[in-house]
């Protein structure tokens, strides 16, 4: 996992190089495989072992360096968004396998508008090796990586009824993942669905139709916890491995979705204007 | 017969022996012609020669009781019968000594040189065989854990879930169950993935307070390449008893370092995690090639990776009906053939199983 030297020194006020931090790092158990330049910045390529899913982010890192050098955590904070109406007004969730998903939030943002990111989102991305794609898609992504918490944005337009199911799939049914495979799902694989079909692999790809493109309007930000279990044996059977994935197979932080999900909502409006609903539908 | 003239008979005993001799009539000749046979053929040609000249020449011969014949020529004609008898007699003789001495002379150069040695060839050396590198380590690795009190086991290869993963802390959905990717047999059985496998055999059999070694194959799904290959060799070892702590763990593998790469060389330990110890650590040693100051063995760190350890975990005791409030104990493991490619700088470890002579031969 490849973690931002600059970035890291946002969240936490490292008086260590890059060097010392890979050494350091090492000796508490966050093995550095490589240090990397980069554009000015340094990746450090850690290897984060399966117990401790905690620092699989930039914060869960600079959580640790700040153990290490008894500093100070700062969380990334940003402005509160333009928030108008309710999320439970406009649209509804509902969980029918909560053994698989004990906790699922959904908010809004309406009237955006979907470009480019900016400079610094772009270059913070591929410094860390991901593709920029576009701004919304770009800031779910960058809250994964600051902050652990995989979220999905859905264009709230494509979803059948305006609403969330989240259910088993059907056996036999069929969902074309944002990749381009069209995939065909047991009964033991949780989609998150709308009023009439699945619409994503819960925790671990979004799907084609609803995926956000350049006529979105209106957005519905996921952030949810999922067994970590049923998206390994998901994945697996799929042959998949995705950044999201990955994270709730180790086991995200249930606590995590809601603060995750306000940031991500508060960069949108930020970079991508529209306004929010107040507050989020949570299941 | 005895109603042919005595003429007559002299020469149908003279036709009789060269019809006979027909096939010796070559070494009556150019010796170059003859000089292919080998030793056994011209003795056995010899004999019959000797046998052919007794039956046609001996008391017995036709041509001897030609002689007696010589009352039954007319008188005036007895000169001259006695004259013929004579000169076949000789004819058969002349031709019988020329073969005879022929196959003579061959037969004596041909055991001449069947028999003679040449001093000056250089001897011939018996070729050994040679023991592999992998044997060797194992050994060396077994001498100093020998010393130490350790008793060395191994169990079988093909294992049920229970004692590569269950018995192990490794349940079922445990993301190790992937990192680990296993052989299975069609019948449901595991390639081992660890020899941590013949230490549960090892509780189960000699119970506990246990100190030993368990080298042997082990059988990971990885693509073969420089430093991996699907069938390794793994040395792992366990001590439980009771009040074994950490401390012990580290000793020990620090005086195992220091025996296989000199007193000087100095151990680390770094927080890890394996499913079957808690707390996990991985453990370096100083580079035995630059002693710390940089160089390609170990990739300039000046340390060198070499395995994984750990306190046993609760779960591992309890699976094999030990106490943990009793007893404790730790373990650790490092792969063979690293360990031997790191030792030899070798390139690519999958010259340890390619069974090469031409590279095994450069070892023990």
């Amino acid at each position: 996992m490849f973690i931002s030297y600059e970035w890291l020194k946002e969240l936490t006020d490292t008086k260590l190089t890059p060097a010392e931090l890979r050494e350091r790092l090492t000796m508490v158990g966050l093995a550095i495989d490589a240090v990397e330049e980069h554009n000015g910045d340094a990746v450090l390529d850690v290897e984060v072992p399966s117990n401790r899913p905690d620092c699989l982010s930039h914060v869960g890192v600079a959580r640790e360096v700040s153990v290490i050098e008894k500093g100070q955590l700062r969380l990334p904070a940003s402005e509160p968004p333009k928030a108008e109406g309710r999320t439970a007004d406009l649209t509804s969730v509902e969980i029918k396998d909560p053994d698989l998903c004990p906790r699922y939030a959904a908010r809004l943002v309406r009237g955006v508008k979907i470009g480019p990111s900016p400079d610094w989102l772009v270059k913070r991305l591929e410094t860390i090796g991901q593709r920029p794609i576009n701004n919304v898609a770009d800031i779910t992504n960058y809250v994964l990586h600051e902050l652990g918490q995989p979220l999905h944005a859905f264009d709230f337009e494509k979803l059948g009824g305006r609403r969330i199911v989240v259910r088993r799939a059907n056996a036999g049914e069929k969902l074309k993942t944002l990749d381009g495979v069209e995939r065909t799902l047991t009964n033991d694989m949780l989609v998150i669905a709308d009023g009439e079909k699945a619409v994503a692999l819960a925790g671990i790809m979004g799907g084609e139709e609803s995926e956000i493109s350049n006529q979105t309007k209106d957005v519905l930000i996921e952030s949810a916890y999922f067994d970590p279990h049923s998206v390994r044996l998901t994945a697996r059977q799929l042959g998949m491995d995705t950044e999201a994935s990955r994270r709730f197979e180790r086991g995200a932080d249930p606590e995590g979705v809601l603060r995750a999900q306000e940031r991500c909502i508060e960069l949108i409006c930020e970079l991508a204007g529209g306004v929010a609903t107040e507050d989020a539908v949570d299941v | 017969m005895t109603d042919q003239s005595p003429q007559a008979q002299v020469e149908s005993a003279r036709k009789a022996f060269e019809q006979e001799f027909e096939r010796f009539s070559h070494f009556t000749g150019d010796p170059s012609t003859f000089a292919t046979i080998d030793l056994e053929t011209a003795v056995g040609a010899e004999r019959a020669l000797a046998e052919l000249r007794t039956r046609h020449l001996g008391k017995k011969s036709a041509l001897a009781a030609t002689k007696k014949l010589i009352g039954r020529v007319a008188p005036e004609e007895r000169a001259g019968f006695g004259q013929l008898v004579q000169a076949t007699e000789g004819k058969l003789v002349e031709l019988l000594d020329q073969a005879e001495q022929n196959l003579k002379t061959h037969i004596e150069a041909a055991r001449t040189a069947r028999e003679s040695i040449d001093v000056t060839m250089p001897g011939r050396r018996p070729r050994s065989g040679h023991r592999h590198p992998i044997t060797l380590l194992r050994e060396r690795l077994e001498d100093v854990f020998v010393a130490l009190g350790y008793a060395i086991e191994d169990d079988r290869e093909i294992e049920t879930d229970f004692y590569n993963f269950d018995a192990l802390n490794i349940p079922e959905n445990h993301p190790a169950r992937a990192w680990q990717d296993t052989f299975y047999t069609t019948q449901g059985f595991a390639l081992r993935s660890q020899t941590s496998t013949v230490q549960i055999h090892a509780m189960q059999r000699r119970g506990v307070p246990v100190r030993m070694i368990a080298p042997g194959r082990v059988f990971r799904r990885d693509t073969p390449d420089p430093t991996h290959n699907p069938m390794f060799f793994q040395v792992e070892g366990l001590c439980v008893d009771r009040g074994i702590t950490m401390a012990h763990l580290k000793g020990t593998v620090a005086e195992f370092l220091r025996r296989m790469f000199g007193a000087d060389t100095v151990t680390r330990f770094r927080p890890s995690y394996f499913p079957f110890t808690e707390p996990s650590a991985e453990f370096d040693f100083s580079c035995f090639k630059c002693k710390g100051s940089g160089c390609r063995i170990c990739k300039n760190s000046g340390w060198i990776e070499l395995g994984g350890s750990g306190m046993v975990h609760p779960n591992v005791l309890r699976a094999v009906g030990v106490d943990p409030q009793e007893f404790s104990g730790f373990a650790f493991g490092l792969g063979i053939d690293r360990m031997c490619a790191l030792m030899y700088e070798l390139d690519d470890i999958r010259l340890l199983f390619e069974n090469d002579v031409r590279f095994l031969e450069k070892f023990g």
